[in-house]
């Protein structure tokens, strides 16, 4: 998938899909499977599960398509989120209640920081997707070296605080204080830049 | 829409909604914090909000990789399946919704059974008792819904494991492909519920269990030991 050219293609399929159309949700199986599998295959490390996890999101598009809106997200960053949700619920052992389904009506409720239903608030979406893909690279590479690590570990591999401590050969109570002071600069360094979270 | 952020969303709130999407809460600290998100709105559109965020940079980093082509096929026939008993919400005015609307009222039980993955009543058929032939190694309930493809794993004893390795859990088909299940726990009384995405392949399939090098990558075939094959039993009720 061309991101630049195909965002507004992946909303209109989504939209299509939400009225029931079969052949978009094709077209967006096609289109956006191989990069969602990955997303799945990176936190759960297990062809089995990631394919599980795969099946599941779709059919919660299926289902749920009509909880997407474009002025809050791009589809891509929509599936996404459903995607890690869904797949770090099932690298833990315990059950979460939240299922696909249910996690599309959290990310409905988002919101924008700069709110509003005019045109020029719609457009303004993906301006403001872009800012914080830079702003969070740039505040995840301002942290000193432990606590990034560590975060790192859980942000990009989906590791629980067990699993970092093993892979850093840390103490746990450590490794939690690390990630946390990590997660609270991450917010103030957002919060500097004026992007309120 | 508020006009303001969820600036009241601070300090401990704001950080177990991060440590939330990562998974990085405990069991009960999880199931308090969903709890907390179905009383909060703010809390949920602030959580929301993060989770898109979060997504955005993970896609940015993540690799394509190709699922396997029978999966497309598995999705559409329950897609499909969906379909013919209850239609998505949205939408207009077409013929559907009515129809969805009498299937509904006169099926619930049967939407339910269609639609709910968690809810669905998990009615086990077949099962698998797994052990290692070793002293002081694991055992395992494998039970399987083949109506649903639903499959659940209890660990039935504790035991150790050779260190530097995981217990993974494969199906066998007929054909001799070998589809992973997971990782398996060695802790007695847990369970995990997998929906393995399996195309038409658990009834003849057999359940084998290999040792797999601990943290690595589980592919499409053993790369370890594997140290049990079993068949399916039925599972005698009454």
């Amino acid at each position: 998938m061309t991101m630049d050219t195909d965002i507004d293609q992946l909303a209109d399929w989504l939209e299509q899909i939400a009225l029931g159309e079969q052949r978009p949700f094709d077209l967006l199986y096609q289109a956006t499977s191989g990069k969602l599998y990955g997303l799945c295959l990176r936190i759960l490390r297990e062809e089995g599960r990631a394919q599980e996890c795969l099946q599941e999101i779709y059919l919660t598009v299926w289902r749920k398509a009509d909880r997407f809106d474009r002025r809050k997200a791009s589809a891509m960053t929509w599936l996404a989120a459903i995607t890690h949700h869904r797949a770090i619920s099932l690298a833990r052992r315990f059950r979460r209640e939240i299922t696909p389904d249910d996690w599309t009506h959290f990310l409905e409720q988002a919101e924008r920081p700069a709110s509003g239903t005019s045109e020029a608030d719609a457009n303004a979406a993906s301006d403001w997707q872009l800012l914080s893909t830079r702003l969070m690279d740039d505040c995840l590479d301002d942290l000193n070296q432990g606590p990034r690590a560590a975060l790192a570990q859980a942000f990009w591999e989906g590791s629980s605080y067990p699993e970092i401590a093993e892979r850093l050969t840390k103490p746990l109570n450590t490794v939690k204080s690390w990630v946390r002071r990590a997660l609270m600069e991450l917010r103030r360094c957002i919060e500097r830049t004026g992007a309120a979270i | 829409m508020n006009p303001t952020p969820d600036n009241e969303v601070r300090g401990a709130d704001d950080l177990r909604a991060q440590e939330y999407l990562l998974g990085l809460l405990d069991a009960p600290e999880d199931r308090d914090f969903e709890q907390a998100l179905h009383r909060s709105p703010s809390l949920a559109g602030h959580t929301g909000r993060y989770a898109l965020l979060f997504a955005r940079s993970l896609m940015a980093e993540t690799e394509t990789r190709q699922p396997p082509a029978w999966l497309q096929a598995r999705i559409t026939r329950d897609r499909d399946r969906l379909d013919a008993h209850v239609r998505p919400e949205a939408g207009g005015s077409r013929l559907w919704r009515v129809a969805a609307a009498v299937v509904a009222m006169l099926g619930l039980v049967l939407i339910i059974g269609a639609t709910g993955h968690q809810t669905e009543r998990f009615a086990p058929t077949r099962e698998v008792q797994v052990a290692m032939n070793q002293a002081d190694t694991p055992s395992w309930a494998v039970r399987a819904d083949m109506a649903h493809h639903r499959v659940a794993v209890t660990v039935t004893r504790t035991g150790r494991i050779p260190a530097g390795r995981a217990p993974v859990l494969w199906v066998i088909t007929k054909t001799g492909q070998t589809i992973p299940l997971g990782r398996v726990s060695t802790h007695a009384g847990q369970t995990m519920t997998l929906n393995p995405a399996v195309y038409g392949t658990l009834q003849n399939s057999r359940i084998a269990l290999s040792l797999e090098p601990k943290s690595a990558y589980v592919g499409l075939k053993p790369k370890g030991p594997v140290v049990f094959v079993g068949h399916w039993q039925s599972i005698r009720t009454g």
